[in-house]
């Protein structure tokens, strides 16, 4: 028997979109991602009906210079807790389709790489 | 004697006690009397106004350089930005400072997204642009780097750039530099010192 990868013991907590005025067509997404499984998870893609393009990326600083760079796939090790925060790891969320009131709930569709998927939301907050 | 010894010490400590403190800062780079000259600069504010080395004198200016289509360390370096003005807590204090954040995306950000951009996060923020080799000249000037990386004619394109916010003087010279990460209750700690001298 093979030993699956189990994306279902993966805990998606205190997601949340920072609110900014409707015409910058650019939002950054936050959350704790928790793999409680006892092996490494990969996170390939997010996805929202809310907006056109939903990509991942980690803000880097080099000598006192923000550089956003894309990442792949967010990798997340065994029985371990990843953070995206506002300066690092972050959902870069690409023209918004609706407008968004504080506390919105946004839903997004997270893929695995074994291509199992989990719905998550993420409250809009100032 | 005994009386005479008591007095000079007496007058001594005082002495000491009341001399001049240094300020002490806790996030800012203060250059002091190294504060220096900039070079001609005219860049338009978003009500439309000329924003230049004459304009910005008699007041503080704290500047950022970023751009609105940056989604994650420009809101939150903004946010941080009018945290500290709530902080700063003294009308006159504030009055004497002025926040701007400065586009070196000047293609994308025209005055009016601009205005929209930093009055959401705080009423008194200004914001200012020009096109991009002016707004470079100042910038090269300050020390703050930026590179606006694009691929053909995309449009999402990001910009990369410094997050330390300059601080310009009331004698329009450039007097110091708070690097990222920032901490908004040490830049209104620092801003406080400064300001009151």
């Amino acid at each position: 028997m093979t030993l699956m990868a189990d994306s279902s013991q993966v805990l998606f907590k205190n997601g949340w979109i920072k609110q900014l005025p409707p015409v910058v067509p650019m939002r950054a997404g936050y959350m704790s991602i928790e793999n409680n499984s006892e092996q490494q998870l990969e996170i390939i893609a997010f996805q929202s009906d809310a907006f056109e393009r939903v990509e991942m990326h980690e803000t880097l600083m080099q000598d006192g210079i923000m550089k956003m760079q894309e990442q792949e796939s967010f990798i997340l090790p065994a029985r371990s807790r990843v953070e995206l925060n506002p300066g690092g790891k972050h959902l870069m969320l690409i023209s918004p389709k609706q407008a968004m009131q504080l506390g919105d709930d946004i839903n997004l569709v997270v893929t695995f790489s074994d291509n199992s998927t989990q719905a998550i939301q993420l409250e809009v907050r100032q | 004697m005994i009386a005479v010894l008591a007095l000079t010490l007496g007058v001594a400590s005082a002495v000491w006690l009341l001399r001049p403190q240094p300020i002490q800062l806790q996030a800012a780079t203060w250059l002091g009397e190294q504060a220096k000259p900039l070079p001609t600069f005219a860049l338009t504010d978003h009500n439309n106004q000329a924003f230049t080395n004459d304009s910005i004198r008699d007041k503080w200016h704290l500047l950022f350089f970023g751009y609105t289509h940056c989604p994650d360390i420009c809101p939150d370096t903004m946010q941080t930005m009018a945290n500290m003005l709530q902080q700063i807590d003294n009308p006159q204090l504030q009055e004497k400072l002025q926040l701007v954040f400065v586009s070196v995306d000047p293609e994308r950000d025209d005055l009016e997204r601009m205005k929209t951009y930093v009055t959401y996060f705080h009423p008194d923020i200004l914001s200012a642009s020009a096109d991009i080799n002016e707004v470079t000249r100042l910038t090269d000037a300050l020390g703050i780097h930026h590179r606006i990386n694009r691929i053909g004619d995309e449009q999402d394109y990001l910009v990369e750039h410094s997050g330390a916010l300059v601080l310009l003087t009331p004698q329009a010279h450039f007097g110091g530099v708070f690097m990222a990460p920032h901490d908004s209750g040490k830049i209104a700690h620092d801003l406080t010192a400064l300001i009151q001298g």
